[in-house]
Protein backbone atom coordinates (compact mmCIF):
# COMPACT_ATOMS: atom_id res chain seq x y z
CA UNK A 1 0.00 0.00 0.00
CA UNK A 2 1.16 3.06 -0.85
CA UNK A 3 1.27 4.94 2.51
CA UNK A 4 3.14 8.36 0.81
CA UNK A 5 -0.38 8.78 -0.87
CA UNK A 6 -2.45 8.08 1.88
CA UNK A 7 -5.66 9.59 0.02
CA UNK A 8 -4.86 8.09 -3.24
CA UNK A 9 -6.21 4.51 -2.62
CA UNK A 10 -9.55 5.46 -1.08
CA UNK A 11 -10.05 8.60 -4.05
CA UNK A 12 -9.53 5.84 -6.16
CA UNK A 13 -11.81 3.61 -5.01
CA UNK A 14 -14.32 5.86 -4.18
CA UNK A 15 -13.92 7.74 -7.66
CA UNK A 16 -14.04 4.12 -9.57
CA UNK A 17 -16.59 2.60 -7.16
CA UNK A 18 -18.87 0.87 -9.71
CA UNK A 19 -15.64 -0.69 -11.26
CA UNK A 20 -14.02 -1.90 -8.42
CA UNK A 21 -17.64 -3.34 -7.10
CA UNK A 22 -17.66 -5.04 -10.34
CA UNK A 23 -14.03 -6.53 -9.60
CA UNK A 24 -14.82 -7.47 -6.57
CA UNK A 25 -18.02 -9.09 -7.08
CA UNK A 26 -16.25 -11.34 -10.00
CA UNK A 27 -13.23 -12.05 -7.46
CA UNK A 28 -16.01 -13.20 -5.08
CA UNK A 29 -18.23 -15.14 -7.10
CA UNK A 30 -16.94 -18.70 -7.19
CA UNK A 31 -13.80 -18.41 -4.66
CA UNK A 32 -11.41 -18.42 -7.12
CA UNK A 33 -9.86 -15.29 -6.12
CA UNK A 34 -9.31 -13.30 -9.06
CA UNK A 35 -9.89 -11.51 -12.73
CA UNK A 36 -8.92 -12.66 -16.00
CA UNK A 37 -7.25 -10.22 -18.21
CA UNK A 38 -10.23 -9.91 -20.51
CA UNK A 39 -12.79 -9.31 -17.61
CA UNK A 40 -10.70 -6.43 -16.15
CA UNK A 41 -9.87 -5.03 -19.36
CA UNK A 42 -13.55 -4.93 -20.44
CA UNK A 43 -14.89 -2.96 -17.54
CA UNK A 44 -11.50 -0.93 -17.21
CA UNK A 45 -12.69 0.20 -21.06
CA UNK A 46 -16.21 0.46 -19.85
CA UNK A 47 -15.59 3.28 -16.81
CA UNK A 48 -12.05 4.86 -18.62
CA UNK A 49 -10.00 3.28 -15.92
CA UNK A 50 -6.33 2.41 -15.83
CA UNK A 51 -4.84 -1.03 -15.58
CA UNK A 52 -1.63 0.34 -14.61
CA UNK A 53 -2.47 3.05 -12.13
CA UNK A 54 -4.51 -0.06 -10.29
CA UNK A 55 -0.93 -1.89 -10.46
CA UNK A 56 0.62 1.13 -9.11
CA UNK A 57 -1.65 1.61 -6.25
CA UNK A 58 -1.14 -2.26 -5.49
CA UNK A 59 -5.28 -2.64 -5.63
CA UNK A 60 -4.12 -5.28 -7.86
CA UNK A 61 -1.38 -7.72 -8.52
CA UNK A 62 -0.99 -9.76 -11.65
CA UNK A 63 -0.32 -13.26 -11.26
CA UNK A 64 0.36 -16.11 -13.88
CA UNK A 65 -1.98 -13.82 -16.57
CA UNK A 66 -4.41 -13.09 -14.48
CA UNK A 67 -4.95 -9.99 -11.43
CA UNK A 68 -5.67 -10.73 -7.79
CA UNK A 69 -7.12 -7.84 -5.79
CA UNK A 70 -5.58 -6.95 -2.53
CA UNK A 71 -7.61 -9.30 0.11
CA UNK A 72 -7.95 -4.79 2.36
CA UNK A 73 -9.78 -3.39 -0.62
CA UNK A 74 -11.60 -5.99 -1.41
CA UNK A 75 -13.19 -7.11 1.88
CA UNK A 76 -13.72 -2.76 2.16
CA UNK A 77 -15.62 -2.86 -0.86
CA UNK A 78 -17.34 -6.54 0.04
CA UNK A 79 -18.20 -4.90 3.17
CA UNK A 80 -19.95 -1.68 1.42
CA UNK A 81 -21.88 -3.87 -0.66
CA UNK A 82 -22.78 -6.24 1.59
CA UNK A 83 -21.22 -8.37 -1.01
CA UNK A 84 -19.10 -11.11 1.01
CA UNK A 85 -16.88 -13.63 -0.41
CA UNK A 86 -18.03 -17.49 1.15
CA UNK A 87 -15.23 -17.94 3.41
CA UNK A 88 -14.18 -21.57 3.45
CA UNK A 89 -13.85 -23.63 6.10
CA UNK A 90 -10.19 -24.13 6.34
CA UNK A 91 -10.10 -20.37 6.80
CA UNK A 92 -12.46 -20.15 9.51
CA UNK A 93 -10.92 -23.32 11.41
CA UNK A 94 -7.77 -21.67 11.07
CA UNK A 95 -8.96 -19.14 14.12
CA UNK A 96 -8.84 -22.01 16.29
CA UNK A 97 -6.06 -22.78 15.93
CA UNK A 98 -4.39 -18.91 16.19
CA UNK A 99 -6.91 -18.26 19.22
CA UNK A 100 -5.96 -21.48 20.77
CA UNK A 101 -1.99 -20.20 20.55
CA UNK A 102 -2.79 -17.03 22.04
CA UNK A 103 -5.29 -18.53 24.82
CA UNK A 104 -1.67 -20.23 26.08
CA UNK A 105 0.16 -17.20 25.53
CA UNK A 106 -1.76 -15.34 27.88
CA UNK A 107 -2.14 -18.53 30.38
CA UNK A 108 1.56 -18.90 31.04
CA UNK A 109 2.04 -14.85 31.25
CA UNK A 110 2.92 -13.23 33.92
CA UNK A 111 4.12 -10.24 33.36
CA UNK A 112 2.11 -7.27 32.51
CA UNK A 113 3.58 -5.78 28.81
CA UNK A 114 2.89 -9.67 27.81
CA UNK A 115 -0.66 -9.94 29.23
CA UNK A 116 -1.76 -6.84 27.61
CA UNK A 117 -0.05 -7.24 23.89
CA UNK A 118 -1.71 -11.19 24.33
CA UNK A 119 -5.35 -9.58 25.80
CA UNK A 120 -5.06 -7.28 22.57
CA UNK A 121 -4.14 -9.59 19.91
CA UNK A 122 -7.03 -11.98 21.31
CA UNK A 123 -9.56 -9.46 21.08
CA UNK A 124 -8.22 -8.96 17.31
CA UNK A 125 -7.94 -12.44 16.78
CA UNK A 126 -11.62 -12.84 18.07
CA UNK A 127 -13.18 -10.00 16.13
CA UNK A 128 -11.37 -10.91 12.67
CA UNK A 129 -13.26 -14.64 13.91
CA UNK A 130 -16.75 -12.94 14.32
CA UNK A 131 -16.41 -10.79 11.19
CA UNK A 132 -15.85 -14.02 8.88
CA UNK A 133 -18.66 -15.47 10.21
CA UNK A 134 -20.94 -12.71 9.51
CA UNK A 135 -19.68 -12.07 6.20
CA UNK A 136 -19.81 -15.69 5.43
CA UNK A 137 -23.26 -16.02 6.79
CA UNK A 138 -24.93 -13.01 4.88
CA UNK A 139 -23.60 -14.71 1.64
CA UNK A 140 -24.65 -18.04 2.23
CA UNK A 141 -27.99 -16.56 2.60
CA UNK A 142 -27.90 -14.66 -0.02
CA UNK A 143 -27.21 -17.84 -2.33
CA UNK A 144 -29.57 -19.61 -0.78
CA UNK A 145 -32.20 -17.01 -1.65
CA UNK A 146 -31.17 -16.29 -5.00
CA UNK A 147 -31.57 -20.51 -5.91
CA UNK A 148 -34.77 -20.63 -3.75
CA UNK A 149 -36.30 -17.46 -5.78
CA UNK A 150 -34.53 -17.28 -9.18
CA UNK A 151 -36.11 -20.41 -10.84
CA UNK A 152 -35.36 -19.34 -14.13
CA UNK A 153 -31.70 -18.89 -13.71
CA UNK A 154 -30.40 -22.64 -13.15
CA UNK A 155 -31.99 -25.44 -14.38
CA UNK A 156 -33.85 -28.05 -11.82
CA UNK A 157 -30.39 -30.04 -12.10
CA UNK A 158 -27.74 -27.12 -11.89
CA UNK A 159 -30.33 -25.80 -8.71
CA UNK A 160 -29.73 -29.92 -7.12
CA UNK A 161 -25.54 -28.90 -7.96
CA UNK A 162 -25.18 -26.01 -6.13
CA UNK A 163 -27.40 -26.92 -2.96
CA UNK A 164 -25.36 -30.15 -3.35
CA UNK A 165 -21.84 -28.66 -3.29
CA UNK A 166 -22.73 -25.41 -0.84
CA UNK A 167 -24.05 -27.96 1.51
CA UNK A 168 -20.85 -30.30 0.92
CA UNK A 169 -18.11 -27.62 0.89
CA UNK A 170 -19.73 -25.13 3.09
CA UNK A 171 -22.21 -25.66 5.57
CA UNK A 172 -21.77 -28.39 6.89
CA UNK A 173 -18.35 -28.60 7.37
CA UNK A 174 -18.90 -25.06 8.67
CA UNK A 175 -21.45 -26.70 11.16
CA UNK A 176 -18.80 -29.25 12.27
CA UNK A 177 -16.35 -26.33 13.11
CA UNK A 178 -18.86 -24.21 15.29
CA UNK A 179 -20.53 -27.07 16.85
CA UNK A 180 -20.59 -26.42 20.39
CA UNK A 181 -18.20 -29.92 21.33
CA UNK A 182 -15.38 -30.36 23.64
CA UNK A 183 -12.93 -29.93 20.52
CA UNK A 184 -14.09 -27.07 18.77
CA UNK A 185 -14.29 -23.41 18.92
CA UNK A 186 -16.75 -22.51 21.04
CA UNK A 187 -15.54 -23.89 24.71
CA UNK A 188 -12.48 -22.18 23.30
CA UNK A 189 -14.09 -18.87 23.24
CA UNK A 190 -15.52 -19.46 27.07
CA UNK A 191 -11.89 -20.51 28.45
CA UNK A 192 -10.74 -16.83 27.02
CA UNK A 193 -13.47 -15.33 29.07
CA UNK A 194 -13.02 -16.93 32.10
CA UNK A 195 -8.67 -16.73 32.09
CA UNK A 196 -9.44 -12.70 31.52
CA UNK A 197 -11.95 -12.97 34.37
CA UNK A 198 -8.89 -14.91 36.26
CA UNK A 199 -6.47 -12.61 35.13
CA UNK A 200 -8.56 -9.60 36.07
CA UNK A 201 -8.39 -9.83 39.51
CA UNK A 202 -4.25 -10.26 40.30
CA UNK A 203 -3.47 -6.95 38.45
CA UNK A 204 -3.27 -3.24 38.01
CA UNK A 205 -6.65 -1.42 36.84
CA UNK A 206 -5.24 -1.40 33.39
CA UNK A 207 -4.68 -4.85 32.97
CA UNK A 208 -8.07 -5.38 34.70
CA UNK A 209 -9.55 -3.30 31.85
CA UNK A 210 -8.04 -5.08 29.40
CA UNK A 211 -9.31 -7.88 30.68
CA UNK A 212 -12.79 -6.50 30.93
CA UNK A 213 -12.61 -5.65 26.93
CA UNK A 214 -11.22 -9.27 26.25
CA UNK A 215 -14.23 -10.52 28.35
CA UNK A 216 -17.14 -8.33 26.53
CA UNK A 217 -15.23 -9.51 22.69
CA UNK A 218 -15.26 -13.27 24.13
CA UNK A 219 -19.16 -13.33 25.12
CA UNK A 220 -20.37 -10.98 22.19
CA UNK A 221 -18.09 -13.76 19.55
CA UNK A 222 -19.50 -16.44 21.47
CA UNK A 223 -23.09 -15.34 20.92
CA UNK A 224 -22.68 -14.68 17.40
CA UNK A 225 -21.05 -17.88 17.02
CA UNK A 226 -24.12 -19.82 18.55
CA UNK A 227 -26.30 -17.32 16.57
CA UNK A 228 -24.33 -18.18 13.34
CA UNK A 229 -24.82 -22.43 14.31
CA UNK A 230 -28.54 -21.87 14.53
CA UNK A 231 -28.42 -19.74 10.83
CA UNK A 232 -26.35 -22.37 9.26
CA UNK A 233 -28.81 -25.29 10.76
CA UNK A 234 -31.66 -23.44 9.39
CA UNK A 235 -29.93 -22.77 6.14
CA UNK A 236 -28.58 -26.34 6.17
CA UNK A 237 -32.80 -27.69 6.22
CA UNK A 238 -33.29 -24.91 3.91
CA UNK A 239 -30.41 -26.48 1.20
CA UNK A 240 -31.32 -29.86 1.68
CA UNK A 241 -34.92 -29.05 0.78
CA UNK A 242 -34.06 -27.22 -2.14
CA UNK A 243 -31.74 -30.21 -3.11
CA UNK A 244 -34.32 -32.77 -1.99
CA UNK A 245 -37.40 -30.53 -4.59
CA UNK A 246 -34.71 -30.45 -7.27
CA UNK A 247 -33.14 -34.13 -7.46
CA UNK A 248 -37.24 -34.85 -8.00
CA UNK A 249 -37.63 -32.29 -10.26
CA UNK A 250 -34.29 -33.06 -12.65
CA UNK A 251 -34.86 -36.83 -12.01
CA UNK A 252 -38.45 -36.26 -13.45
CA UNK A 253 -37.31 -34.57 -16.40
CA UNK A 254 -34.21 -36.94 -16.77
CA UNK A 255 -36.86 -39.22 -17.09
CA UNK A 256 -38.64 -37.37 -19.96
CA UNK A 257 -35.47 -36.82 -21.52
CA UNK A 258 -33.92 -40.03 -21.53
CA UNK A 259 -37.41 -42.75 -21.72
CA UNK A 260 -35.57 -45.08 -23.60
CA UNK A 261 -32.40 -45.75 -21.19
CA UNK A 262 -33.67 -44.91 -18.16
CA UNK A 263 -35.00 -47.83 -15.75
CA UNK A 264 -37.43 -47.79 -13.51
CA UNK A 265 -38.74 -49.92 -10.57
CA UNK A 266 -41.98 -51.13 -12.14
CA UNK A 267 -44.31 -50.31 -9.04
CA UNK A 268 -48.11 -50.77 -10.44
CA UNK A 269 -48.71 -54.61 -11.05
CA UNK A 270 -50.75 -57.15 -9.85
CA UNK A 271 -49.42 -60.24 -8.68
CA UNK A 272 -49.86 -63.30 -10.27
CA UNK A 273 -51.51 -65.44 -7.52
CA UNK A 274 -54.95 -65.87 -7.03
CA UNK A 275 -56.01 -66.08 -3.60
CA UNK A 276 -58.89 -68.24 -1.82
CA UNK A 277 -60.80 -65.24 -0.95
CA UNK A 278 -64.59 -64.63 -0.81
CA UNK A 279 -64.72 -63.19 -3.79
CA UNK A 280 -62.63 -66.54 -5.46
CA UNK A 281 -65.49 -68.54 -4.69
CA UNK A 282 -67.69 -66.48 -7.07
CA UNK A 283 -64.53 -66.49 -9.20
CA UNK A 284 -65.09 -70.45 -9.08
CA UNK A 285 -69.00 -70.89 -9.81
CA UNK A 286 -68.57 -68.42 -13.05
CA UNK A 287 -65.86 -70.78 -13.92
CA UNK A 288 -68.06 -73.60 -13.39
CA UNK A 289 -70.97 -72.16 -15.25
CA UNK A 290 -69.05 -72.06 -18.36
CA UNK A 291 -68.22 -75.77 -17.36
CA UNK A 292 -71.32 -77.09 -17.23
CA UNK A 293 -72.58 -75.28 -19.41
CA UNK A 294 -74.50 -72.00 -17.50
CA UNK A 295 -76.77 -74.93 -15.74
CA UNK A 296 -75.99 -73.80 -11.85
CA UNK A 297 -77.97 -71.97 -9.76
CA UNK A 298 -77.14 -69.91 -7.08
CA UNK A 299 -78.31 -68.15 -4.10
CA UNK A 300 -76.79 -65.47 -3.08
CA UNK A 301 -76.15 -65.37 0.40
CA UNK A 302 -76.53 -62.25 2.28
CA UNK A 303 -73.60 -59.88 3.04
CA UNK A 304 -74.85 -60.42 6.72
CA UNK A 305 -74.47 -64.61 6.61
CA UNK A 306 -71.20 -63.61 4.54
CA UNK A 307 -70.33 -61.49 7.14
CA UNK A 308 -71.57 -63.94 9.87
CA UNK A 309 -70.04 -66.80 8.21
CA UNK A 310 -66.82 -65.12 7.64
CA UNK A 311 -66.51 -64.27 10.89
CA UNK A 312 -66.34 -67.43 12.88
CA UNK A 313 -65.24 -70.01 9.84
CA UNK A 314 -61.50 -71.08 9.87
CA UNK A 315 -59.95 -70.59 6.72
CA UNK A 316 -59.85 -73.77 4.70
CA UNK A 317 -56.87 -76.01 2.72
CA UNK A 318 -58.45 -77.68 0.08
CA UNK A 319 -56.49 -81.06 0.24
CA UNK A 320 -57.13 -82.27 -3.24
CA UNK A 321 -55.23 -85.34 -3.15
CA UNK A 322 -57.68 -86.41 -0.32
CA UNK A 323 -60.65 -86.05 -2.20
CA UNK A 324 -59.35 -87.29 -5.35
CA UNK A 325 -58.04 -90.47 -4.26
CA UNK A 326 -61.70 -91.08 -2.17
CA UNK A 327 -63.56 -90.05 -5.45
CA UNK A 328 -61.42 -92.64 -7.54
CA UNK A 329 -62.24 -95.40 -5.34
CA UNK A 330 -65.85 -94.51 -5.48
CA UNK A 331 -66.06 -94.27 -9.12
CA UNK A 332 -68.68 -94.41 -10.95
CA UNK A 333 -70.29 -91.86 -9.11
CA UNK A 334 -74.17 -91.07 -9.95
CA UNK A 335 -74.44 -87.56 -8.40
CA UNK A 336 -70.75 -85.91 -8.22
CA UNK A 337 -72.39 -82.63 -6.36
CA UNK A 338 -74.14 -84.48 -3.39
CA UNK A 339 -71.34 -86.77 -3.65
CA UNK A 340 -68.88 -83.80 -3.22
CA UNK A 341 -71.21 -82.54 -0.03
CA UNK A 342 -71.17 -85.94 1.67
CA UNK A 343 -67.77 -85.88 1.27
CA UNK A 344 -66.97 -82.85 3.12
CA UNK A 345 -69.65 -83.08 5.50
CA UNK A 346 -67.91 -86.37 6.55
CA UNK A 347 -64.56 -84.87 7.12
CA UNK A 348 -66.50 -81.61 8.62
CA UNK A 349 -65.28 -79.26 6.44
CA UNK A 350 -68.84 -78.15 4.74
CA UNK A 351 -69.45 -74.74 4.30
CA UNK A 352 -71.08 -72.71 1.29
CA UNK A 353 -67.62 -71.26 0.49
CA UNK A 354 -65.43 -74.39 1.08
CA UNK A 355 -68.05 -76.11 -0.84
CA UNK A 356 -67.41 -73.66 -3.69
CA UNK A 357 -63.46 -74.04 -3.50
CA UNK A 358 -63.72 -77.98 -3.31
CA UNK A 359 -66.01 -77.54 -7.00
CA UNK A 360 -62.83 -76.65 -8.15
CA UNK A 361 -61.53 -80.85 -8.11
CA UNK A 362 -64.52 -80.55 -11.55
CA UNK A 363 -61.83 -80.03 -13.44
CA UNK A 364 -60.31 -83.02 -13.15
CA UNK A 365 -63.39 -84.99 -13.23
CA UNK A 366 -65.22 -86.56 -16.20
CA UNK A 367 -68.95 -85.30 -15.85
CA UNK A 368 -72.41 -85.74 -17.48
CA UNK A 369 -75.33 -85.33 -16.67
CA UNK A 370 -79.32 -83.72 -17.72
CA UNK A 371 -80.44 -81.06 -17.73
CA UNK A 372 -83.76 -82.23 -16.37
CA UNK A 373 -83.00 -83.90 -13.03
CA UNK A 374 -81.44 -81.56 -10.42
CA UNK A 375 -80.63 -81.59 -6.73
CA UNK A 376 -81.08 -79.21 -3.82
CA UNK A 377 -77.74 -78.92 -1.31
CA UNK A 378 -78.41 -77.25 1.92
CA UNK A 379 -75.74 -74.88 3.38
CA UNK A 380 -76.03 -72.50 6.40
CA UNK A 381 -76.18 -69.48 4.38
CA UNK A 382 -77.74 -70.14 1.20
CA UNK A 383 -78.78 -73.35 -1.08
CA UNK A 384 -77.58 -74.17 -4.13
CA UNK A 385 -79.77 -75.71 -7.07
CA UNK A 386 -76.90 -78.27 -9.23
CA UNK A 387 -77.82 -80.83 -11.43
CA UNK A 388 -77.38 -84.63 -10.94
CA UNK A 389 -74.02 -85.00 -12.92
CA UNK A 390 -72.71 -88.03 -13.39
CA UNK A 391 -68.85 -88.97 -13.24
CA UNK A 392 -67.29 -91.79 -14.17
CA UNK A 393 -63.09 -91.30 -15.03
CA UNK A 394 -60.91 -88.54 -13.35
CA UNK A 395 -59.08 -86.68 -16.21
CA UNK A 396 -55.11 -87.21 -15.94
CA UNK A 397 -53.31 -84.40 -14.61
CA UNK A 398 -49.78 -84.01 -13.19
CA UNK A 399 -50.53 -85.17 -10.12
CA UNK A 400 -53.12 -85.20 -7.33
CA UNK A 401 -51.48 -81.93 -5.86
CA UNK A 402 -52.73 -78.91 -5.26
CA UNK B 1 -44.62 -70.54 9.83
CA UNK B 2 -47.16 -71.10 12.53
CA UNK B 3 -50.52 -70.00 10.91
CA UNK B 4 -51.66 -67.61 13.45
CA UNK B 5 -53.41 -64.35 12.59
CA UNK B 6 -53.02 -61.09 14.15
CA UNK B 7 -55.76 -60.11 16.72
CA UNK B 8 -57.54 -57.59 14.26
CA UNK B 9 -60.23 -58.84 12.56
CA UNK B 10 -59.90 -61.53 9.61
CA UNK B 11 -61.74 -59.27 7.34
CA UNK B 12 -58.55 -56.98 7.91
CA UNK B 13 -56.57 -59.70 6.95
CA UNK B 14 -58.77 -60.82 3.63
CA UNK B 15 -58.74 -56.81 2.53
CA UNK B 16 -55.10 -56.67 2.94
CA UNK B 17 -53.90 -59.55 1.06
CA UNK B 18 -56.20 -58.90 -1.93
CA UNK B 19 -55.41 -55.42 -1.91
CA UNK B 20 -51.67 -55.67 -1.65
CA UNK B 21 -51.87 -59.16 -4.14
CA UNK B 22 -53.76 -56.68 -6.63
CA UNK B 23 -50.84 -53.94 -7.13
CA UNK B 24 -52.59 -51.66 -4.33
CA UNK B 25 -51.06 -48.88 -2.43
CA UNK B 26 -52.33 -48.72 1.14
CA UNK B 27 -51.54 -45.35 2.73
CA UNK B 28 -51.25 -43.86 6.45
CA UNK B 29 -54.71 -43.08 7.59
CA UNK B 30 -56.69 -46.30 6.55
CA UNK B 31 -57.65 -49.12 8.79
CA UNK B 32 -55.37 -51.53 6.88
CA UNK B 33 -52.72 -49.19 7.28
CA UNK B 34 -52.57 -49.47 10.92
CA UNK B 35 -53.44 -53.24 11.05
CA UNK B 36 -50.24 -53.55 8.97
CA UNK B 37 -48.22 -50.88 11.10
CA UNK B 38 -48.91 -52.60 14.39
CA UNK B 39 -47.96 -56.17 12.66
CA UNK B 40 -45.59 -55.42 10.46
CA UNK B 41 -43.07 -58.11 10.83
CA UNK B 42 -45.88 -60.49 10.89
CA UNK B 43 -47.18 -59.39 7.36
CA UNK B 44 -43.18 -59.79 5.88
CA UNK B 45 -43.19 -62.94 7.45
CA UNK B 46 -46.22 -63.44 5.98
CA UNK B 47 -46.10 -62.24 2.41
CA UNK B 48 -42.77 -63.87 1.92
CA UNK B 49 -43.60 -67.69 3.19
CA UNK B 50 -47.16 -67.41 1.45
CA UNK B 51 -45.84 -66.13 -2.02
CA UNK B 52 -42.68 -65.26 -1.87
CA UNK B 53 -42.83 -61.76 -2.28
CA UNK B 54 -41.68 -59.01 -0.17
CA UNK B 55 -43.91 -56.56 1.36
CA UNK B 56 -42.21 -53.20 1.33
CA UNK B 57 -43.34 -50.12 3.11
CA UNK B 58 -41.90 -46.51 3.67
CA UNK B 59 -43.43 -44.68 6.87
CA UNK B 60 -46.57 -43.64 4.47
CA UNK B 61 -47.26 -45.70 2.91
CA UNK B 62 -47.33 -50.46 2.66
CA UNK B 63 -46.86 -51.72 -0.87
CA UNK B 64 -45.90 -55.18 -3.47
CA UNK B 65 -44.14 -54.54 -6.07
CA UNK B 66 -44.25 -57.81 -9.26
CA UNK B 67 -40.65 -57.55 -10.28
CA UNK B 68 -41.66 -59.93 -13.64
CA UNK B 69 -44.77 -57.78 -13.78
CA UNK B 70 -45.19 -55.00 -16.80
CA UNK B 71 -43.54 -52.03 -16.70
CA UNK B 72 -46.22 -49.82 -18.98
CA UNK B 73 -48.54 -48.02 -16.85
CA UNK B 74 -45.81 -47.27 -14.16
CA UNK B 75 -44.08 -45.16 -17.19
CA UNK B 76 -47.66 -43.61 -18.08
CA UNK B 77 -47.48 -42.28 -14.13
CA UNK B 78 -43.89 -41.18 -14.07
CA UNK B 79 -44.53 -39.42 -17.79
CA UNK B 80 -48.01 -37.87 -16.69
CA UNK B 81 -45.88 -36.81 -13.11
CA UNK B 82 -43.17 -35.36 -14.48
CA UNK B 83 -44.46 -33.01 -17.04
CA UNK B 84 -47.14 -32.16 -14.50
CA UNK B 85 -44.18 -31.12 -12.64
CA UNK B 86 -42.00 -29.45 -15.02
CA UNK B 87 -45.12 -27.28 -15.56
CA UNK B 88 -45.80 -26.53 -12.02
CA UNK B 89 -42.46 -25.33 -11.48
CA UNK B 90 -42.63 -22.77 -14.22
CA UNK B 91 -45.20 -21.32 -12.50
CA UNK B 92 -43.23 -20.41 -9.57
CA UNK B 93 -44.42 -23.20 -7.64
CA UNK B 94 -42.59 -25.88 -5.85
CA UNK B 95 -43.96 -28.72 -7.38
CA UNK B 96 -43.78 -31.29 -4.67
CA UNK B 97 -45.64 -29.41 -2.34
CA UNK B 98 -48.69 -29.19 -5.24
CA UNK B 99 -48.43 -32.76 -6.05
CA UNK B 100 -48.75 -33.56 -1.96
CA UNK B 101 -51.28 -31.13 -1.03
CA UNK B 102 -53.39 -29.80 -4.06
CA UNK B 103 -56.58 -30.52 -5.93
CA UNK B 104 -56.39 -31.65 -8.91
CA UNK B 105 -59.19 -33.03 -11.73
CA UNK B 106 -58.90 -34.26 -15.05
CA UNK B 107 -59.08 -30.92 -16.62
CA UNK B 108 -57.18 -29.05 -14.81
CA UNK B 109 -54.29 -32.23 -15.36
CA UNK B 110 -54.97 -32.20 -19.25
CA UNK B 111 -54.91 -28.14 -19.08
CA UNK B 112 -50.81 -28.93 -18.05
CA UNK B 113 -49.99 -31.28 -20.68
CA UNK B 114 -52.44 -29.77 -23.39
CA UNK B 115 -50.12 -26.32 -22.39
CA UNK B 116 -46.54 -28.13 -22.41
CA UNK B 117 -44.55 -27.01 -25.04
CA UNK B 118 -41.65 -28.53 -24.41
CA UNK B 119 -42.94 -32.03 -23.45
CA UNK B 120 -45.64 -32.15 -26.25
CA UNK B 121 -46.46 -35.47 -27.50
CA UNK B 122 -45.14 -37.67 -24.59
CA UNK B 123 -48.63 -38.60 -23.62
CA UNK B 124 -50.65 -39.74 -26.49
CA UNK B 125 -52.75 -36.79 -27.75
CA UNK B 126 -51.40 -34.98 -25.18
CA UNK B 127 -53.95 -35.64 -22.77
CA UNK B 128 -54.92 -38.69 -20.31
CA UNK B 129 -58.43 -39.61 -19.69
CA UNK B 130 -60.47 -40.53 -17.40
CA UNK B 131 -59.62 -44.45 -17.33
CA UNK B 132 -56.37 -43.63 -16.25
CA UNK B 133 -57.71 -41.44 -13.02
CA UNK B 134 -59.70 -44.71 -12.38
CA UNK B 135 -57.30 -46.48 -12.23
CA UNK B 136 -54.67 -44.12 -10.12
CA UNK B 137 -57.69 -44.69 -7.65
CA UNK B 138 -58.00 -48.31 -7.79
CA UNK B 139 -54.40 -48.40 -7.03
CA UNK B 140 -54.71 -46.03 -3.76
CA UNK B 141 -52.63 -43.21 -5.46
CA UNK B 142 -55.63 -40.96 -5.39
CA UNK B 143 -58.49 -40.30 -3.43
CA UNK B 144 -61.73 -38.50 -4.91
CA UNK B 145 -62.89 -35.25 -3.05
CA UNK B 146 -65.69 -34.10 -4.72
CA UNK B 147 -67.16 -34.29 -8.07
CA UNK B 148 -64.35 -34.91 -10.33
CA UNK B 149 -61.74 -33.38 -8.14
CA UNK B 150 -59.36 -36.18 -6.21
CA UNK B 151 -55.90 -35.15 -4.45
CA UNK B 152 -52.80 -37.61 -4.71
CA UNK B 153 -52.48 -40.24 -1.23
CA UNK B 154 -48.81 -40.07 0.58
CA UNK B 155 -48.45 -43.11 -2.31
CA UNK B 156 -47.84 -40.51 -4.48
CA UNK B 157 -44.22 -39.97 -2.57
CA UNK B 158 -43.11 -43.37 -3.61
CA UNK B 159 -43.18 -41.93 -7.51
CA UNK B 160 -41.35 -39.57 -6.46
CA UNK B 161 -38.56 -41.18 -4.60
CA UNK B 162 -38.29 -42.93 -7.69
CA UNK B 163 -37.72 -39.64 -9.62
CA UNK B 164 -34.54 -39.30 -6.84
CA UNK B 165 -33.29 -42.51 -8.26
CA UNK B 166 -33.66 -41.70 -11.44
CA UNK B 167 -31.42 -38.50 -11.14
CA UNK B 168 -28.64 -41.09 -9.64
CA UNK B 169 -29.05 -43.09 -12.51
CA UNK B 170 -29.14 -39.66 -14.78
CA UNK B 171 -25.69 -38.73 -12.83
CA UNK B 172 -24.39 -42.16 -13.60
CA UNK B 173 -25.06 -41.90 -16.94
CA UNK B 174 -23.00 -38.33 -17.27
CA UNK B 175 -20.25 -39.89 -15.34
Amino acid sequence: MMNSHGSSIPNFVSTYFRFMSDVVRIVNKDGDSYITHEQLQLLADRDSVSITTLLKYKIARESDGVYEIDKRVANFIAFSNNEFALSSPESVKKFHFSLSALYEKLLRSTEANDIIIHSDHLISELRDFSDILDSSITRLLRDTLDLKENIEKHTPKERFDIASSIIKEYVEPLNEIIEDRPDTILPLIRDISSLAMQKSFSYDKNIENKMRRLRFQAKHVHENTEQFGRKIISELFTLRKIKKTNSILSGAIGWLENKTTLTPKGLCNKMPIKVHSKEFFFETIEELELLIEEDIDIVTPSTEDISNNTNTSNYFHLDKTMYLTALEKALPIENIFKWIYDEMAKHNQLSYENYCITLSLLDRIGVSYSKNDRDILMFETCELSVPIAKSTTIIEGDNHGV
Amino acid sequence: MEFEYPEKPKQTHSIIVKKLLQGEFISIGKREYEVLWSHKEWYESFFLDSFNIELLNTEEVFYCTNPTGGMNFTKEILTVLAILMYEISKEDADPIIEIQNKEFSLDIINKYLSNSVQFSGYISKNKIEIRFVNRLEQMGLVKKTNNDRFIFTRAINIFLKEYDDLTEQVIGMED
